[in-house]
């Protein structure tokens, strides 16, 4: 495999697994519009705001 | 340790504008019950010691509703340092009878009366003097929309906290039951906090068995009291609630009186009165309702509509495709060459029409040559050198450019007067003597067979300003760095190509939700809960259930969440199941990308959705409302209807970006290792060998959506590919779009639309029926695994978790299994087993919905 | 006569409140209180809920609740 699969393939990955990644510390992103800063619903997993 | 300043108000006292003032911070500002139940809290700007908590908007602290019982439950327990009472001054009276409630609890106070603005453009005068002695606490005027005051009121509020003297409290109650509530008071002495101890009398007075629960008020006071209390209802006519209730509002209206004076005002209608009038008109309101929504769609996703202009140009332009003329840049060709004068267009057009000449020609050429010759030693491709002689006798007769959508020749259309006058006023022109929409088609000998060859693809950037699409970019920054070609399909199909299909629906979801918004803030949703409410109390649920419903087209969370606010467990449930078939911003997604692929011309089909969703709403609550489950007494329907307002420019942009940055959010954070996934298990076999192109049917995807497609052959769209969308799109709605586009990659066609198109032909003989039996699929079952973990949690139970799942899974799939059967069944697919069962379900469905009640409603 | 037979643009004053429990109470939180001057604005549409100006502001309640209350 070429050089350029490789850096594709690792930036690919390394993308993915980051997403992953925030999504099972974070919580999704929550597609009620709130950030997780200040979604305060405790929708889509965030932490809410007064805790 | 910081000091806490509560916000209590009503609901849409402007509260939440308050709030977002004092701290800077972007939150909900929404006109109708049920925005925030839970609390919120935030930094008062520029002082990091001092905590603004706002309470939910409450009218009152009786113990009957859950918000109501949340904030005192917090004034009382948790008590903060100050209470920052709002006050709407164009409603004083209302708004002062929570007042007096608030100040019954001996904690510091500051009421700050809002809409200041609003008073002073009707001529109101507030002596606020007078006010302040006959509340005993400090009182300022703000306008919180303007900020004016806002901050003084908070400096006022802190400023309490430290006087820590407690000022006189106003004599709200007058004779038996001043003298009842004094003697209850003096029982609760040592027992009960000094401060709260007048609230508490009247809790006891009024038999608030929880807030006496939460004071811990001795049992023995509490019987000792009873019989004072019946004394004072018999001598008032009245239960203890109510006379305590009538009292306040009697003191209310007198200081009122005495410090409010309202300017004449003429006798005709505010222009909030007249938008109402029209809006909630006995005849045209729900065709207005319905008309507002047509009108949503149509921006969204109506062919030649604002929305899908903007999403052809993401999606075949800015994201997928080629690229892009900027607009205003594009001119006749420059350059010198086959193209010179001509448009873009039309030099397409005609590079169209010469490549085909020359494969045509090519074509017929191979043909001749290979004549005679056994198949080992045919040539396929063109020789360097071509044979003359044989050329000279070639001529490819009846060459034709394929038009894309009809995949027959394209059609002849002159430029003469009459046709071109024709064609503007949108008829055919055929028959008109000059061959006009007949198939073009003409003939190739070897003279223009030379001169087609020199024909090269016309470069869009001598006709303009062009950019190239980010995907043809992405494309040929991989071939120069000469990544192999699986691994750049796993880029151009897979990542890239799977997130732009998503993020490519921004402008239609934008629309949607921009829209959204004007609604919501300008104070029409309270109208339509209002309108609502006579069918809504049909199947026992009140106008308050449709809230969480038009929460609900913004996203499914909420509006399970929203249901909270209804006190009723029973009406809650139903509530919860029903309010997420309302199509929400994914689903919408789902809707433009089949509007825009298989229903360009007929725009109704995106509204219709929204309509299905409405009408399962009301056949299922119905149906429900049948069963021993869910029956009984509806639920009771009182509820403020706010002023029109004209909502500001600022706040609808905010709340319209807040949800697009979420939703670009979520393409980047979820939809992307989907599509990775996705494109893996596609690409690869058990064995993780890699497989080819054409290998697809060895991949897992292959294999695993094979397991299942049986599932959905009913209903139209029974293969693996079918399956693996729908299956996907449990993740989030919107990846069934882009796991389509993903699944379809290796169909003909030049463009994810064609792919998707041809995938659709390929799984059906009627294919816009399956896509139509798709949609109603994917909009009708079960949300994403987000808003089902929701539903679960919002329950309680599993059990009811369960119904829910279950009761959305059966209304889906029915509903694509009816419309695909009995749609064929119109359209001459013949009546087959599943056309019956179809029927057989739509009638007992129909008697779910007829059916007398078991239990008397 | 009961707040629900009054007819939209009819002004009443009024005189008990029937029933009990929270929505009653719910009734006289928004200010429907003995003595109470109530105007009735509109009937919706679809010929229930009721709307009603009381204390300067609007508010909706069904006829079903809006029959507790005497007016005269």
């Amino acid at each position: 495999m070429s050089n350029g699969s490789i850096v594709v393939l690792v930036v690919i990955g390394t993308l993915a697994a980051l997403a992953v990644w925030r999504n099972l510390r974070k919580g999704a992103p929550c597609s009620c519009g709130c950030s997780d800063e200040e979604c305060c619903e405790g929708c889509c997993g965030h932490a809410k705001k007064d805790s | 340790m910081a000091t806490k300043i509560a916000l209590a108000g009503n609901p849409n006292c402007g509260k939440t504008t308050l709030f977002n003032d004092l701290t800077g911070s972007d939150q909900y500002v929404g006109n109708w019950p049920g925005v925030t139940v839970e609390k919120k809290d935030g930094l008062l700007s520029g002082r990091k010691d001092v905590v603004i908590q706002d309470l939910p908007g409450i009218y009152s602290l009786s113990p009957y509703s859950l918000e109501e019982v949340v904030a005192r439950n917090y004034l009382v327990s948790e008590k903060p340092d100050a209470i920052l009472n709002i006050v709407d001054g164009s409603n004083l009276e209302r708004n002062l009878y929570l007042t007096t409630q608030l100040l019954e609890l001996g904690l510091p106070m500051v009421v700050a009366v809002n809409m200041v603005d609003v008073m002073r453009r009707n001529g109101d005068t507030l002596d606020i003097a007078r006010l302040e002695k006959a509340l005993g606490c400090p009182v300022i005027e703000i306008s919180a929309l303007k900020g004016e005051g806002t901050k003084e009121a908070a400096l006022l509020a802190i400023g309490e906290v430290a006087k820590k003297r407690m000022s006189e409290r106003p004599h709200v109650f007058t004779g038996s039951v001043e003298h009842a509530l004094a003697h209850i008071e003096e029982s609760l002495h040592g027992k009960v906090e000094n401060a709260t101890s007048r609230w508490a009398a009247i809790k006891v007075f009024e038999r608030d068995t929880k807030a006496v629960e939460m004071l811990k008020v001795p049992t023995d006071i509490v019987a000792h009291v009873e019989e004072h209390i019946k004394d004072c209802e018999k001598e008032m006519d009245d239960d203890a609630e109510s006379i305590i209730t009538t009292q306040r509002y009697a003191y209310i209206q007198k200081i009122v009186g005495e410090t409010f004076k309202k300017s004449p005002r003429k006798a005709s209608l505010t222009l909030s009165d007249k938008i109402d009038k029209v809006v909630t008109h006995r005849i045209l309101a729900l065709p207005i309702f319905i008309l507002s929504l047509c009108v949503m769609w149509w921006l969204a996703v109506a062919d030649g509509g604002p929305g899908t202009i903007l999403t052809d140009w993401a999606n075949d332009g800015f994201l997928g495709g080629e690229g892009w003329h900027l607009p205003f840049t594009t001119h006749e060709c420059t350059a010198d060459g086959a193209y010179k004068g001509m448009e873009f267009e039309d030099a397409q057009d005609e590079f169209a029409k010469q490549d085909a000449s020359k494969s045509k020609w090519e074509e017929a050429y191979l043909e001749k040559v290979n004549e005679g010759k056994p198949d080992g030693e045919k040539v396929e491709k063109m020789p360097e050198k071509i044979d003359e002689a044989i050329a000279k006798t070639i001529v490819a007769k009846g060459v034709f450019v394929e038009d894309e959508e009809t995949g027959e020749p394209k059609t002849k259309e002159c430029d003469c007067e009459k046709c071109t006058k024709k064609r503007e006023a949108g008829e055919d022109c055929e028959g008109c003597g000059c061959g006009c929409g007949e198939p073009e088609m003409w003939d190739v000998d070897y003279a223009a067979y030379q001169k087609a060859a020199e024909y090269e693809e016309p470069d869009p950037s001598q006709f303009g300003v062009w950019v190239p699409g980010i995907g043809a970019l992405i494309s040929s920054a991989m071939e120069k760095m000469g990544v192999n070609e699986t691994v750049a399909s796993l880029v151009n199909d897979g990542a890239w190509g799977g997130v732009a299909t998503v993020l490519g629906f921004v402008p239609v979801i934008c629309v949607v939700f921009l829209f959204l918004a004007f609604l919501e803030d300008c104070g029409y949703m309270a109208r339509v809960a209002f309108i609502m409410d006579r069918l809504f109390r049909k199947f026992g649920l009140s106008g308050k259930s449709f809230i969480p419903m038009i929460v609900g087209k913004g996203c499914g969370v909420p509006a399970v969440m929203a249901a909270r606010t209804i006190e009723s467990e029973r009406d809650r449930r139903m509530t919860i199941i029903l309010a997420t078939f309302i199509p929400c911003g994914a689903k919408t997604v789902i809707i433009a990308m089949f509007a825009a692929i298989f229903f360009r011309d007929m725009w109704y089909v995106a509204p219709l959705m929204d309509v299905v969703g409405i009408a399962i709403i009301v056949l299922g609550g119905i149906a429900l409302k049948k069963s021993k489950a869910f029956s009984g007494e509806a639920a009771p329907f009182v509820m403020e209807l706010p002023a029109y307002h004209m909502p500001t420019f600022g706040g609808i942009f905010r709340h319209t970006w807040n949800r697009v940055k979420a939703y670009m959010l979520k393409a980047g954070m979820i939809i992307f290792p989907a599509c990775v996934f996705l494109w893996f298990i596609m690409h690869f076999d058990w064995g993780f060998n890699l497989l080819a192109d054409e290998e697809i049917e060895k991949s897992m995807l292959h294999d695993m959506g094979s397991w299942i497609a049986w599932l959905f052959a009913p209903l139209g769209f029974g293969t693996w590919q079918g399956a693996a969308a729908s299956v996907s799109a449990e993740i989030a709605k919107e990846q069934a779009t882009a796991t389509l586009g993903l699944v379809a990659a290796n169909m003909d066609g030049a463009s994810t639309a064609a792919h998707v198109s041809n995938l659709f032909a390929s799984m059906s003989d009627f294919p816009k029926l399956a896509a139509l039996s798709f949609m109603l699929f994917n909009l009708f079952v079960p949300p994403c695994m987000v808003a089902i973990a929701v539903t679960f949690r919002e329950m309680g139970s599993k059990a009811w978790g369960w119904f829910a799942v279950g009761f959305q899974l059966l209304v889906g799939y029915m509903l694509a299994l009816s419309a695909y059967q009995l749609g064929m069944l119109f359209a001459g697919g013949g009546f087959g087993i599943w056309t019956a069962i179809a029927i057989v379900v739509d009638l007992w469905c129909l008697w779910m919905v007829v059916r007398p009640a078991k239990c008397k409603m | 006569m009961t707040l629900n037979e009054v007819k939209p643009g009819g002004s009443v004053k009024i005189v008990r409140i029937n029933g009990a429990g929270a929505v009653k109470r719910r009734i006289m939180d928004m200010g429907l209180t003995k003595g109470t001057e109530v105007a009735v604005r509109k009937i919706a549409p679809l010929g229930d809920p009721i709307e009603l100006t009381v204390r300067g502001y609007e508010l909706s309640i069904r006829k079903d609740e809006a029959a507790a209350i005497e007016v005269v």
